[in-house]
């Protein structure tokens, strides 16, 4: 898997358009749910998600096939593009003019869906973001670690203290 | 701090960072902290809350909604590539390598090298005098006829 992905890469840096449409096909939809997830917001989520594959169409000679897997250095990628846009103090202003925060878009969901979102997105930044990559999109604390440029050791902190204040949450909440 | 008591630290941390689905623990420490789970009623205790958490967690169902073929064709349709730093070395490497290739660049170092040498000749040739005495009266015989 991975060593097609790098020849996938290499196409798409040769200008290869049906490699490219490959790999957006893999990576886009987890892209746009873990930005979703940190940024609680589906149309910023669709921006991130986006802008990712622009990257990569434009930019996948700077992905490194030693260094980590495709996957890791995409979500990088968006990782800092939602900080960025989570720190910017006009976000929130411009997020108010979207549909709110963890609404959820089916009406069918389980009771309860959307407090899970809301009790996500009431985390801090960074433990939102460890528990999300960790818990949702699958990555080691290793992978964790290089995507958010932090240790393994401070990743496992993080996480700690995020199911410790989702705990607290269940509790209040049933 | 013992080893026993570390390795009984160490599985409390990964059931509360990692929770209880031993698929997520690490491959080298799963092991260990199954003994240390086998071992300890707290530790059993604490694995029963994470696993209400983990429940609790998989209710979320976000979902993407992007369609993946149109945003691959529309990104790969209306930007350009942008080619890597060595590729534009190299480039520019190959365009100067064209400008020596072709005559263009014949005439202006024709000239160059004309004017350099004329300027040397005449540098070499010229020997500047020692008496100004006459030109100076000459200039001012010029004056005072005025």
């Amino acid at each position: 898997m991975v060593s097609d992905e790098s020849a996938l890469v290499a196409r798409v840096s040769e200008g290869d358009r049906r490699a490219y449409a490959d790999l957006v096909a893999r990576h886009l939809p987890a892209l746009e749910v873990y930005a979703r997830r940190i940024l609680g917001d589906e149309y910023w989520a669709q921006d991130v998600a986006q802008e990712v594959m622009l990257v990569l169409w434009q930019r996948s000679d700077r992905f490194n096939p030693e260094k980590s897997r495709l996957t890791t250095w995409l979500h990088r990628i968006a990782h800092n593009r939602c900080i960025d846009l989570l720190r910017k103090p006009a976000y929130k202003t411009l997020e108010d003019a979207h549909e709110p925060a963890a609404q959820p878009s089916n009406t069918q969901e389980t009771p309860g869906v959307a407090s899970i979102d809301a009790a996500l997105c009431a985390l801090p930044e960074s433990q939102r973001t460890a528990l999300v990559l960790t818990y949702y999109q699958n990555f080691t604390n290793r992978e964790v670690a290089l995507i958010m440029s932090s240790s393994v050791r401070a990743v496992e902190s993080l996480l700690c203290r995020a199911r410790g204040n989702l705990k607290k949450h269940l509790e209040t909440d049933q | 701090m013992s080893p026993e008591r570390e390795s009984h630290r160490r599985a409390r941390t990964l059931l509360q960072a990692l929770g209880a689905d031993q698929s997520a623990w690490p491959d080298a420490e799963r092991q260990s902290i199954l003994r240390e789970l086998a071992d300890s009623n707290a530790l059993r205790g604490l694995q029963t809350q994470e696993q209400t958490l983990d429940e609790w967690l998989n209710q979320s169902s976000v979902t993407a909604s992007l369609d993946a073929q149109a945003v691959a064709l529309h990104i790969s349709q209306s930007h350009a590539q942008k080619p890597a730093l060595e590729v534009r070395l190299g480039a520019a490497l190959e365009r100067i390598v064209d400008l020596f290739a072709f005559g263009s660049w014949r005439s202006p170092v024709a000239a160059s090298v004309t004017l350099s040498v004329g300027v040397a000749l005449g540098t070499m040739v010229y020997v500047p005098s020692d008496d100004w005495s006459n030109a100076e009266q000459y200039s001012f015989t010029v004056v005072g006829e005025e």
